[in-house]
């Protein structure tokens, strides 16, 4: 699928997204975290049935990095399962990610995915057209890549995303709007949250699990600003933090966590194994006869719960 | 006046720093002649090279007769002054382009229309030169207390992106020649990175209630970090917080409240005054406080005030 990243509706009315965040495969010799991932997804497929998967980061993680990315496209080739991806920071311990790494993305028939321009940083920035029946532009979904830690000033901060993305993704969204029309709405997906969900956790705009804390950049580069200044921006979706997944209203965007999809048993404390901490995914529904807004947003739990996270009286993150 | 100014590299250069003079007519201009006093009394004390002003400068319905007899007050100094607009000084003007034409015509405001692209009033960039020509000091004023078009945005930041985007490109200009300078960043709303460095402790100064930054941060720390020639910035807006320290290697500096009749939460601020600071080539630089009652004041002598007027 390489080079084609358009997608058209035809004559749905509705474009599912299943957000899925987080799985760390390490290793796929045997039944292990892994098969459990990738029966989950099979289980969202099947009971969602959504038209797109968007892995927002630390797919695969270690040093086997390589082979696991090509198990996991030929996994989503087998089961026709269309799906983009921007990368994590854990795609990168060992080194930033590889041309064989982006040969199987780009070979996969059903791995919708770019590098992106080598003036930006990053390994995958990328844009994806969704197109409605009238081939209309409605919805922009953009792939971004966090890296993961940079020198800012002889100190190591946190990646945030840089002038060069920020300058990408405005001046690309001018020239799809020239090309297209105005009116498409953008929508971001990538690791690392922003500082903006730390800020509107603090003034208690969220709803849903915070139970960790917020790992985002300590240095805000203006990418919020420069998604507001946009006009167009619907939503912001990331993953980093395996155990949050709220979702908060700031500034008329939705900042939305996913819901870890990997089963990992994390090395960290507090993180929850096996079935304590449910995993699942973040569904978000576009409408096309009302593309202006979120169609919908809910996270999906394996066994089919459906968690709406709608705020309550007294309702806490 | 020329966006180019020639200094005297064998010696600091002088900066007076004023903010927020607010200037009206009430009380029968009594506050307004108290400032004007404090403004000569800086200037003849100081005798500054240049004189910055981060904004506010009126805050009336006779805005446009403020600027004109400011500007008089000004020139007579004949001392270089600079300015970037704050929040107040639009309040009662239906088109900034009139308070724009009177700094202009004024013989010594360096003031200037700028950069078109960037968002506001006022984006532009002195240099200041030695002798033979190369930049030693770029000196940047922002106008980040303008309203947004867009209403998404209207009351959540008045600085923008396109700051930050005219910033590294008019620097990749500067650098072409290959001078080496430093760079100073004049505007009147803190960053939120003020805040940030006084938790993380240091400061010297007073800082009174709150932080009012903008409500979205537009990135234009993360861009002067990025630029390892920017040494220092500088803003107004919050009366009474006077503080500096440094934040990433970068000095972030609060003007001193100038206006003579400011008070915040109903609580008077005095005494109000200006800052003076002596600057190096190298970047390095001395500050202290001249006084309203005429007197100078090191920072170092002054005791660090957390909010002392409590909550806004």
């Amino acid at each position: 699928m390489a080079g084609n990243r358009k997608i058209f509706l035809g004559d749905k009315r509705f474009f599912k997204i299943a957000q899925i965040t987080d799985l760390h495969l390490s290793s796929f010799r045997d039944e292990g975290p892994e098969q459990k991932a990738l029966a989950l997804i099979e289980e969202i497929a099947d009971a969602e049935k959504p038209d797109l998967f968007v892995c927002t980061g630390d797919l695969a993680w270690r040093h086997d990095c390589e082979s696991c990315i090509r198990e996991f496209c030929r996994f989503m080739d087998e089961k026709k399962l269309y799906w983009s991806f921007a990368y994590g920071n854990h795609e990168r311990d060992y080194g930033p990610p590889t041309r064989v790494i982006e040969k199987y993305l780009t070979d996969s028939e059903y791995c919708i995915f770019d590098r992106g321009p080598d003036n930006v940083r990053g390994q995958s920035n990328y844009a994806v057209g969704i197109y409605d029946g009238d081939d209309r532009l409605r919805w922009i979904l953009w792939m971004l890549d966090n890296c993961e830690y940079m020198e800012l000033r002889g100190r190591k901060v946190c990646s945030y995303i840089d002038s060069s993305q920020i300058d990408w993704f405005t001046e690309e969204k001018k020239r799809l709007c020239t090309e297209c029309g105005d009116g498409a709405r953008s929508l971001f997906f990538f690791h690392i949250p922003l500082p903006e969900f730390r800020e509107a956790l603090d003034a208690g705009a969220a709803v849903g699990n915070r139970l960790e804390g917020i790992c985002c950049p300590e240095i805000n580069s203006g990418a919020f600003a420069a998604m507001l200044e946009m006009g167009d921006t619907l939503g912001v979706f990331v993953g980093h933090d395996h155990v949050n997944d709220f979702s908060a209203d700031w500034h008329g965007v939705k900042l939305c966590y996913g819901r870890v999809t990997g089963f990992c048993d994390h090395r960290r404390g507090g993180y929850p194994n096996g079935e304590d901490f449910t995993r699942g995914a973040r569904i978000i529904v576009l409408d096309r006869d009302n593309f202006r807004r979120i169609g919908d947003t809910y996270l999906y739990l394996k066994g089919g719960k459906i968690e709406r996270q709608e705020r309550k009286e007294g309702g806490k993150a | 006046m020329n966006d180019t100014l020639k200094i005297d590299v064998s010696r600091p250069l002088k900066l007076l720093l004023l903010s927020d003079l607010h200037i009206n007519f009430r009380n029968g201009g009594k506050s307004r002649q108290k400032t004007e006093r404090l403004v000569r009394g800086a200037v003849s004390a100081s005798m500054p090279d240049i004189i910055a002003i981060t904004g506010d400068l009126a805050w009336c319905p006779d805005t446009e007769l403020v600027y004109r007899e400011f500007c008089e007050l000004m020139d007579s100094f004949e001392i270089p002054w600079a300015f970037c607009f704050g929040n107040h000084d639009r309040d009662f003007v239906k088109d900034p382009k009139c308070l724009e034409n009177i700094l202009e015509s004024s013989r010594y405001c360096l003031y200037r229309t700028g950069e078109p692209h960037a968002f506001g009033y006022g984006n532009y960039c002195i240099k200041l030169t030695d002798g033979g020509g190369n930049i030693v000091h770029a000196l940047y004023f922002f106008d980040n207390a303008w309203v947004h078009r867009y209403d998404g945005l209207s009351g959540l930041t008045c600085g923008s992106i396109s700051h930050n985007r005219w910033f590294r490109e008019n620097q990749h200009r500067l650098r072409a020649d290959g001078s080496k300078f430093c760079t100073w960043v004049f505007q009147h709303v803190p960053l939120h990175e003020y805040e940030d460095m006084w938790n993380a402790g240091g400061c010297v100064g007073a800082k009174n209630g709150k932080n009012a930054s903008a409500k979205v941060n537009t990135g234009l720390f993360c861009t002067l970090a990025e630029d390892s020639t920017v040494k220092g910035v500088f803003c107004g807006h919050d009366h009474g917080t006077n503080y500096m320290g440094e934040y990433f290697g970068i000095k972030l500096i609060y003007a001193r409240t100038t206006g003579c009749d400011q008070s915040k939460n109903g609580v008077v601020i005095a005494p109000c005054g200006a800052r003076v600071l002596e600057i190096s080539p190298d970047g390095s630089l001395s500050s202290r406080f001249f006084l309203e009652d005429g007197t100078f004041r090191e920072d170092g002598d002054l005791p660090v005030v957390e909010d002392v007027s409590g909550d806004e």
